[in-house]
């Protein structure tokens, strides 16, 4: 694996050291090879009731996304993130570079270069796809994301790959090995029929959707199996008045592989901007897996949810308000509620667009919950990121 | 007596009709001025520059527009930005959004938002067909403007209408029916901001005023500046070139 990961890395370089050559000596002429990506600092400092002190993490993020576009019928998609981490949560956490390497799909596409004192190398292909068009067909082979969500925050439909809201800093998400055939019925009316097989056969999904547009409403419906369950799901996106209404619901049913109880998630959502920039975002989530009871902060940090299983509430409610100050500074506060353990946590977030290609983020995100009727200190991360741009 | 009346009623009609054409030629003048600069289809690339007293933004930008409602954009630059999409179909709106790869509806009240933190709303951008339809228009003149003759047009909301502004006056040149100024007013008559049109070339087979610049009223040093690069006019688009699925399709 680490051969295989070498050579596609070199294959990589290679592109972008003759990609760096064709743009320097033809300026003007368009190349079939786009490349773009990112370089990131983030400072991460987390403070726990079970821990002393403050502990402190560093990581330097790159992505690289290369994209080979030989006319207008195929596209070629390589996508890694490399990320370099080192600081105390890195040394003292267990299991942190299992967390880390952790991706699903029938490839293992992830590798850590340098794991040891306190310093972790890794290297991850999130996206290695080959893309048909043609006219009203599209078709879709290997590592990708399959995005059936609609909703922001919670996105029940996302039954190829859920992601984590907490993990901010992954803002292209994770993708799954599949295969996806799309055909354009008429106009905005598709049908699309995914499957991802998965290591196991217990871990494979695979649906057929059906996308519409009516009374300035986007619909869609799918039907299929998920793991061992059965699944079907709706979903909208559409407004009330002038606010956005956005709403899915995905039911889950056992299959003859697996017996227990039907289940289904479902997540409602508004918004509404204001003439002088102000968003407002009000969300729910009902999820009966969730507990009503007990449940760990942990489940909320790293560990990924399912589709399944989304969060580890019951009932959750979320609220944020978004401020442009200018257009180059965004200041956003967003609260989460879920009656479980009267659990409150707090989201407040300012970016600033310091240049062209030059982003500055603060990032906060503090749980808490009632234990005998009071709060007690805080589980909190504090972010600081700076992001280039290329 | 009889005599008096069918001759004032002669006048009020006489009064009626010439109110009428007036009211009439504005109309067509402005509608005139609408089809030129959209023909039944256009394909531009353009830059925009967003400028503050203390610092200033550049990005470059593909639109297609289809008549009034189709048009989907696409910004070029800068790289954190690049790839964003924008989709109209009739009244409804969605954004493409590359890094997490999916598009999202926007809600109708983020119509009356800047777009993209320049001094134009998303209004501004897609809803240009309520000139027409949306408003009562009258002469109110002549006047010159970068040395070119133009009309002073009035334009009064209907009533009901879904539009964010109290009056607009529209400045037409009188040769080649080029909107050269637009001047924005609140429901307090106080301006609001300035659409000032310069450096007319010929792009695309038509004459058109290539820079556009929107002034904000009450913001000294602050403007927001459209430049097109090049523009192709009535190339044939079909309506399915603007769906959600095209969105991702776009470069």
């Amino acid at each position: 694996m680490r051969k295989l990961l070498s050579l596609i890395l070199s294959l990589l370089a290679i592109a972008v050291n003759s990609l760096a050559q064709v743009s320097e000596d033809e300026p003007s002429k368009p190349s079939d090879f786009v490349l773009r990506g990112y370089v990131k600092y983030l400072e991460q400092l987390y403070s726990s009731p079970l821990t002393a002190k403050i502990a402190s993490n560093q990581l330097v993020h790159n992505r690289l996304n290369l994209a080979y576009l030989p006319g207008t019928k195929f596209k070629f998609r390589l996508e890694v993130r490399n990320r370099l981490y080192f600081g105390e949560l890195v040394r003292d956490y267990p299991g942190f570079s299992d967390q880390v390497t952790a991706g699903p799909g029938l490839v293992n596409l992830s590798e850590n270069w340098i794991n040891k004192s306190g310093i972790l190398l890794n290297s991850t292909i999130d996206r290695a796809s080959a893309e048909y068009i043609n006219n009203k067909w599209d078709i879709i082979i290997g590592r990708q994301r399959i995005n059936w969500g609609v909703n922001s925050v919670w996105t029940p439909n996302d039954i190829f790959n859920s992601f984590n809201f907490f993990d901010f800093d992954y803002e292209e998400r994770p993708g799954t090995d599949a295969v996806r055939v799309k055909y354009e019925i008429s106009g905005p009316a598709t049908l699309e029929a995914d499957y991802a097989p998965g290591r196991k056969q217990s871990e494979q999904t695979g649906a057929v959707m059906m996308h519409y547009n009516r009374w300035t409403y986007d619909f869609q419906l799918f039907t299929g199996i998920y793991h061992t369950d059965r699944t079907a799901g709706i979903g909208w996106a559409g407004n009330l008045g002038k606010a956005g209404f956005k709403g899915e619901a995905t039911l889950f049913s056992p299959t003859w592989q697996n017996s227990g109880p039907n289940t289904w998630t479902s997540s409602l959502s508004v918004d509404y901007g204001f003439r002088n920039g102000i968003y407002l975002l009000v969300s729910g989530l009902y999820n009966k897996l969730g507990s009503d009871t007990t449940f760990s902060l942990l489940q909320l940090q790293g560990e990924a949810l399912n589709a399944k299983n989304l969060f580890p509430f019951r009932y959750t409610g979320f609220v944020q308000c978004a401020w442009p100050v200018s257009p180059l500074i965004r200041l956003s506060l967003g609260a989460m509620y879920a009656p479980t353990g009267n659990t409150l946590i707090l989201l407040p977030d300012c970016s600033w667009a310091v240049s062209s290609n030059w982003a500055l983020d603060l990032v906060a995100q503090i749980f808490a919950t009632q234990q005998a009727n009071t709060y007690t200190s805080p589980v909190g991360s504090y972010y600081v990121r700076l992001k280039w741009g290329f | 007596m009889k005599f008096l009346l069918q001759s004032s009623t002669l006048i009020v009609c006489l009064f009626a009709i010439s109110a009428a054409s007036y009211a009439q030629n504005a109309k067509e003048i402005i509608t005139r001025a609408e089809n030129n600069i959209k023909g039944r289809s256009s394909q531009t690339d353009m830059t925009i520059k967003i400028v503050r007293p203390t610092w200033s933004r550049s990005m470059t930008l593909k639109a297609w527009t289809k008549g009034d409602d189709y048009s989907i954009s696409i910004v070029t630059a800068p790289a954190k930005d690049a790839g964003t999409v924008f989709l109209k179909r009739g009244k409804e709106i969605w954004n493409w959004l590359p890094a997490i790869e999916r598009s999202v509806k926007l809600p109708p009240s983020m119509m009356s938002q800047s777009w993209m933190g320049t001094d134009f709303t998303n209004d501004d951008l897609v809803k240009a067909s309520s000139r027409i339809t949306d408003y009562t228009h009258t002469l109110k003149g002549d006047t010159i403007i970068e040395g070119r003759k133009c009309w002073r047009i009035e334009m009064i909301p209907l009533p009901g209408a879904a539009v964010t502004w109290g009056k607009v006056m529209v400045f037409i040149d009188q040769k080649d029916y080029l909107e050269l100024r637009l001047v924005f007013y609140d429901e307090d008559n106080n301006q609001v901001s300035v659409l000032q049109c310069s450096d007319v070339k010929t792009m695309g087979g038509r004459t058109l005023p290539t820079k556009m610049e929107m002034i904000p009223a009450d913001k000294k040093n602050q403007e927001t500046i459209f430049i097109y690069n090049s523009a192709v006019f009535d190339k044939p688009v079909p309506d399915d070139f603007f769906t959600t699925e095209d969105m991702k399709r776009i470069k």
